[in-house]
């Protein structure tokens, strides 16, 4: 197999990397019915299903977002996390113009990197005693004197680094309570198999008895 | 969700086919389900089976258990759905008689069926 044919593979891998990261709640919405609740929204479900399920998914990712709202949208946090990665980027950049030396950016760009995670340690306390999220937290400070040397694009991801990390667990927490609400996905087909075997006996009621309660 | 019983029209063994002919014609109804004294299904009258006797006979007074169907199948309550299709299937109609200890409970419709099974 050439390395061309793994090139739609690839495509598909990175176009749904890129739409997980989101904080738009309508993105993340469309992202978990494409990617990850895809069975539910399929041609299985007719188009008034979709709303509804829609609408269910919508008010589950809500409930999520307002459960990490201080965490998401925490001045003081943000403030200090995005002003040192802006800091970070200037000094890079000021660095580069000027023609300092590399071991003194990446220096420099670590130096606040730990400021940032320091500036974050408060919030991200508060965010693991909520969501015991060890993995995300682990790998975004793993991640961060990496985004912190990288050359002016790893500021920038850097920035919102933290946020990224909560919505993931907002949409993860969202796509839990969903399916626990709506339960697992069963092909329609398969649920008609299962029906066939219900006694009628469970399943009838009087249409006359119904007509006259209302 | 659930399906949808509806009552059945019936008359007794000893009905005249003109009171069963207008029976149905005021429920607008085809077909209508003998029952024994003690309600037991024993028949079924079709209103071509009315059309049929009447025409060929002329006898009003005819009893609804000279005219009726005596094989009816019907389904148990205690029956599974499979089974209330398969009668439907066997007798090419989309309407099936639903007994509880041999007693009419009602009649099933195949669209309530249907419906029933591919719903979400």
């Amino acid at each position: 197999m050439a390395l061309e044919d793994y090139f739609p593979t690839f495509v598909k891998y990175a176009e749904k990397a890129k739409a997980s990261i989101t904080r738009n709640p309508n993105d993340a919405v469309d992202y978990l019915i494409k990617y990850e609740l895809s069975d539910y929204f399929g041609k299985d479900a007719s188009a008034v299903d979709r709303a509804s399920l829609r609408s269910g998914l919508e008010k589950t990712l809500e409930e999520s977002r307002k459960k990490y709202s201080d965490e998401l949208d925490g001045f003081i946090r943000k403030t200090g996390s995005k002003g040192s990665a802006m800091l970070n980027m200037y000094q890079q950049l000021h660095g580069y113009i000027t023609g300092a030396s590399g071991w003194y950016i990446a220096g420099a760009g670590l130096v606040l990197g730990g400021i940032k995670a320091l500036w974050e340690l408060p919030s991200m306390y508060k965010y693991l005693k909520k969501s015991h999220d060890w993995y995300g937290a682990m790998t975004h400070y793993l991640l961060t004197p990496v985004r912190s040397v990288l050359p002016v694009v790893g500021p920038a991801l850097e920035a919102g680094a933290f946020e990224r990390m909560v919505m993931k667990k907002v949409m993860k927490e969202a796509k839990y309570n969903f399916i626990k609400k709506y339960g697992d996905y069963t092909p329609a087909s398969n649920l008609a198999q299962e029906r066939m075997k219900m006694k009628i006996g469970d399943v009838i009621f009087d249409a006359e008895e119904s007509r006259k309660a209302a | 969700m659930e399906i949808k019983v509806y009552p059945a029209l019936v008359c007794k063994e000893d009905d005249s086919i003109s009171k069963i002919a207008k029976l149905l014609k005021s429920k607008n109804e085809r077909r209508i389900f003998v029952v024994d004294k003690d309600k037991k299904l024993v028949g079924i009258i079709t209103t071509t089976d009315l059309v049929y006797n009447f025409l060929a006979t002329s006898k009003k007074e005819m009893k609804a258990k000279e005219i009726m169907t005596k094989k009816v199948l019907s389904i148990n309550k205690e029956d599974t759905i499979e089974k209330a299709l398969d009668v439907m299937n066997k007798i090419k109609t989309y309407i099936c008689p639903v007994v509880n200890d041999g007693k009419i409970v009602g009649v099933l419709r195949h669209n309530d069926i249907v419906k029933f099974l591919m719903s979400k």
